[in-house]
């Protein structure tokens, strides 16, 4: 099943053995573009899937449930990851402007991505209870509040950052450049400046990721206010 | 040869014939393969994380649908998926030993929730492949992507309806369990056609690289070859850091998660070390200050339903018995320590004290039976439970009257509720008003 022979480029007949079934068989792969047991395999994944969508039309809010799995793959691949990619570009461009070295700037910027998408990351497990978004369904499920969630998050958040900041300053005293960098030269020329439109889109993601971070800070500050009145 | 100027005469329509095909128009933006620059990309990165992932998923697959039979799904009302797949749960849960559920259930949540950012990473690894074009050049990889779609939504799917389920907010228009249920058949169904597929080239991409690529810092990071691989830049940019940051930054997320979550299922002794899990709070020290998983207001039992009027009856005998609570207490007691261990993950051991179920039986006229639980509860699909056989025989499965020597506090459970080893949580019904048992 490795072997997929490319579509138009039929393989030769193998060794002597041109036989009527194997050149039925190469017309077979010829067609369908792979060994006949892929077809199978194929076919079998999708039975099963075809089973479970026949169940799930019996299950209530069959469309609900549809909606759910096309919007999973709509909501990863085509929301998610080009912001988080657009956010990534962004900070790396922004390090690479205004930090000299590279060595160092590279070393910045690490110390402050990182212990962000850790911090994303554990909101993206959380972010119901951190946020509240159903504290009666909560309150009344369990008993308890959901006070202490938004705290626990930012302290978590503080620590990261902490120990990051902490690694990074050893780092950028410990280290003395070692060998220069190494990269793979481009196959392409020099790519032109990047468009107009490219910048504009840049920086209005990065105007949204500011508002973001304001609306962040200032869930945080109500947050600690309400946990830690003054 | 330029456009315009083909030649004329009697050999235009021959040179015409043997100009070599038109290239494709050029693609642009993310399909263009150029787009896409990161360094890092190649097989041998998304084969390490798959590699990671792998066992994750495995595990919590297989706990997944070890849940689904600990509920014994062939038994009463219990199958809440509406199948009739639950034919393929042959076998009744054991009782022994008592955490079994408790760690296969801790392994699902944790394993489900650790793989979380190591898929989110293999997905980012491979994102170019989504708009490679033709779409599909031929039958084989047409059906293929197809495939991958569905592995892409019911995983995704998958890990969030799980993390809300967790979370208790559920904002979906359907009924999780066999939402989540169904998903993990569509996601079994296309990992393994996936794996077929892809564990030759993951192992191709070992053999030829072993761990190398892990030695290589950012300043000698080698960049992998556009030409072999489909997944490799064709146009890198410099990079902002080495594969080995990135894999170690993945491990950091998926094992902080782990540290995180662990207190509240695998130890319990841990639980306020689970500063972002709902079930991480402690409710204090008395007898019944420990995990509730529905409270009695949630669920709507009034207060006087349970009251000296309470009765339990016992049907499935030769006539129905009704029992009040003290002459439930006036019965041999006994005392477990048990745990009570949710499908959301989290578990609590208390020591319960109670009447035997088997003893129970043996007051109804029976000596092996199934028996249908049913709460004084009005609504909601976990208001009655069926126990099998083994788990009614079991010495150590009580109605509890008592927990950690004080009377079992409204919401869990009084006047009496069932706690039965090695049963998930929401099965040991609480507030218990009729046992109807069946000989089998």
């Amino acid at each position: 099943m490795g072997a997929k022979p490319q579509r138009r480029q039929p393989r030769p007949p193998g060794g002597g053995a041109s036989t009527e079934a194997g050149s039925r068989l190469d017309r077979f792969r010829y067609e369908y573009g792979a060994e006949p047991l892929h077809l199978l395999a194929t076919v079998a994944s999708l039975a099963v899937f075809a089973y479970a969508l026949l169940r799930i039309i019996e299950l209530p809010a069959t469309a609900g449930i549809l909606l759910w799995l096309a919007g999973a793959i709509v909501a990863h691949d085509l929301i998610a990851l080009p912001l988080y990619s657009a956010l990534l570009r962004v900070a790396e461009e922004g390090a690479g402007l205004t930090v000299e070295p590279r060595r160092r700037a590279l070393l910045t910027l690490n110390s402050v991505r990182i212990p962000t998408a850790l911090s994303l990351l554990l909101l993206l497990i959380s972010f119901p209870l951190v946020f509240k978004l159903d504290a009666r369904a909560y309150e009344l499920t369990t008993g308890l509040g959901l006070d202490r969630y938004l705290g626990n998050w930012l302290l978590i958040t503080a620590a990261l950052f902490a120990v990051s900041g902490l690694i990074a300053a050893v780092r950028l005293r410990g280290g003395r450049s070692r060998r220069p960098m190494l990269t793979r030269k481009s196959r392409r020329p020099p790519q032109p400046e990047p468009s107009r439109i490219l910048t504009a889109l840049a920086r209005a993601v990065l105007a949204a990721a500011a508002l973001l971070a304001l609306w962040v800070a200032a869930l945080a500050a109500y947050g600690l206010y309400s946990s830690f009145p003054l | 040869m330029a456009r315009g100027t083909a030649p004329r005469g009697p050999l235009a329509e021959s040179e015409r014939a043997r100009r070599p095909p038109q290239p494709m128009p050029p693609r642009r933006g993310p399909f263009d393969r150029d787009f896409w620059r990161s360094p890092l990309r190649g097989r041998w990165l998304t084969s390490l994380l798959g590699s990671a992932l792998l066992p994750l998923l495995v595990l919590c697959g297989i706990t997944g649908f070890l849940s689904h039979a600990a509920y014994d799904p062939n038994l009463g009302s219990n199958d809440v998926t509406g199948g009739f797949d639950s034919g393929l749960y042959f076998f009744d849960w054991p009782t022994s030993p008592v955490w079994l559920y408790s760690v296969t259930q801790g392994l699902h949540v944790l394993s489900g929730l650790a793989a979380i950012p190591i898929l989110l990473v293999k997905l980012w690894s491979v994102i170019p492949r989504l708009y490679e074009r033709p779409a599909a050049p031929s039958l084989a990889k047409g059906l293929e992507r197809l495939s991958v779609a569905t592995l892409v939504g019911s995983a995704v799917f998958l890990l969030a309806t799980g993390t809300l389920n967790v979370l208790y907010w559920l904002p979906f228009p359907f009924p999780f369990v066999p939402a989540h249920y169904y998903a993990a058949i569509i996601f079994v169904a296309a990992l393994t056609l996936h794996l077929a597929l892809k564990l030759p080239l993951l192992a191709a991409a070992f053999r030829r690289e072993g761990l190398r690529p892990l030695g290589e810092g950012i300043e000698m990071m080698r960049v992998a070859d556009p030409d072999e691989d489909s997944l490799a830049p064709t146009n890198p940019a410099a990079p902002t850091i080495s594969r080995r940051g990135l894999l170690a930054a993945v491990g950091a997320g998926s094992l902080g998660i782990v540290a995180l979550n662990v207190g509240t299922n695998l130890l319990p002794a841990l639980r306020e070390t689970a500063l972002l899990s709902p079930r991480g709070q402690s409710y204090g020290d008395g007898p019944n200050d420990f995990q509730v998983n529905k409270t009695a207001a949630a669920a709507g039992i009034e207060p006087q339903a349970t009251g000296a009027e309470w009765r339990l009856e016992l049907v499935g005998g030769e006539r129905p018995l009704e029992l009040s609570r003290s002459d439930l207490l006036a019965m041999e007691q006994r005392t477990e320590r048990l745990p009570i261990a949710c499908v959301e993950g989290w578990t609590t051991y208390q020591d319960w004290t109670g009447v035997q179920l088997r003893e129970l039986a043996r007051l109804a006229g029976h000596e092996r039976a199934e028996v249908l639980v049913e709460s004084l509860q009005e609504a909601g699909a976990f208001r009655q439970a069926t126990l099998n056989r083994g788990q009614v025989d079991d010495e150590r499965s009580l109605l509890a009257l008592r927990v950690n020597g004080a009377e079992l506090s409204l919401d869990h459970g009084f006047p009496a509720r069932v706690i039965v080893p090695a049963l998930p949580g929401v099965h040991n019904t609480k507030w218990v008003r009729r046992m109807t048992f069946t000989a089998v």
